[in-house]
């Protein structure tokens, strides 16, 4: 599934079928490569977040969870800054490990099921499979140098 | 795997961690004036009130030197201000618009800035120099190559009057002339 289409998506509810808001970010650890949770806009109270485990479903019309009840608190500043704006991959520069410009994120594809991303799409400038992803920041996405076959004079460098 | 860079070039290219954030901008490149290395980057803070900051960003720390960003692994990169703090180490600015004199006595031009080969060390391997009416080019911009270990303090910049023989006019040939005259200085060409 793609991360773009998926923002604004409703979250209901499946002990009361309420929507109990929409899709406003998602988190995402780098180290992972993966979502690992949401935050939503229109809940009621103060409580945006939700674990991807306490996902039921991730479906093209709505995200379902079990209860109201799963919705929290952000866990720690980590937490709530990787759901913030700046740290959202849309739109973000991707930068190589050795400082060059690779294009910017058109979307990311994720599995739905697991929340593995799996890559990220670049437009005109193409993909870049998720497993080289390092960092994501407010300046850039960091993703690892793509491996060349066989090289000419020797393999990429590693530290 | 090893490039040819202006030190000018180098000035205002963000600095950026592994987790994606722009940790700091370039704002002076630093030499060790008795070696002819680069010893790292003075830093400024990025954004609308850019100011120049106390700590440094040693040669030694840096992963890579890129296109559109200078990368580290983390802020952990950035050190003290010690290795700046030693006496008689010019930034760039110190270098530009200084006289190259030959060891012959004939006034090669005015440096324009500083040619940096950056690899996995980085070293100082030419100057780009208004060239003056002795040369030719006179009034061109035109690329020296230097030797090895040259001081890159003082007034006056000395080079080899063999150094002219290998004066490129652009980056893209230069690394080979580079290589050219050291190697003959080497041989014990003059």
């Amino acid at each position: 599934m793609k991360l773009r289409e998926a923002y604004g998506r409703k979250v209901v509810s499946t002990d009361d079928a309420e929507a109990i808001g929409r899709l406003d970010a998602f988190i995402i650890d780098p180290r992972q490569r993966s979502v690992v949770g949401l935050r939503l806009a229109k809940v009621r109270g103060d409580r945006p977040f939700l674990s991807w485990a306490n996902l039921q479903g991730f479906g093209t019309d709505a995200i379902t969870v079990g209860s109201a009840d799963l919705l929290r608190l952000a866990a720690d500043e980590a937490e709530e800054r990787a759901a913030s704006k700046a740290l959202q991959p849309i739109e973000k520069l991707v930068l190589s490990e050795y400082g060059t410009a690779l294009g910017k994120v058109e979307d990311v594809d994720f599995d739905e099921t697991s929340g593995a991303l799996v890559g990220f799409d670049l437009g005109d400038a193409g993909n870049v499979s998720s497993d080289r992803l390092l960092g994501i920041g407010s300046y850039a996405v960091v993703v690892e140098e793509a491996v060349q076959e066989a090289a000419p004079g020797g393999g990429p460098i590693t530290s | 795997m090893s490039v040819l860079l202006r030190a000018t070039e180098l000035e205002g290219r963000p600095i950026v961690t592994f987790a994606g954030e722009r940790a700091a901008e370039v704002k002076d490149v630093v030499f060790d004036s008795a070696k002819g290395s680069l010893l790292g980057f003075t830093l400024r803070s990025h954004g609308l009130f850019s100011r120049a900051r106390k700590d440094m960003l040693p040669w030694t720390k840096i992963h890579s030197i890129g296109r559109d960003a200078v990368m580290i692994r983390d802020e952990d990169a950035f050190g003290g201000e010690d290795a700046l703090a030693a006496d008689g180490v010019p930034d760039h600015r110190n270098v530009i618009g200084n006289q190259v004199l030959t060891d012959g006595g004939t006034d090669v031009g005015t440096v324009v800035d500083v040619i940096i080969e950056a690899g996995s060390e980085a070293e100082i391997v030419g100057y780009e120099v208004k060239a003056s009416d002795a040369l030719a080019t006179h009034g061109e911009h035109v690329l020296i190559p230097l030797p090895d270990a040259i001081a890159v303090s003082g007034e006056h910049l000395i080079v080899p009057a063999g150094a002219l023989e290998f004066v490129g006019n652009d980056l893209s040939g230069f690394g080979a002339a580079v290589e050219a005259f050291r190697a003959k200085l080497r041989q014990g060409g003059s």
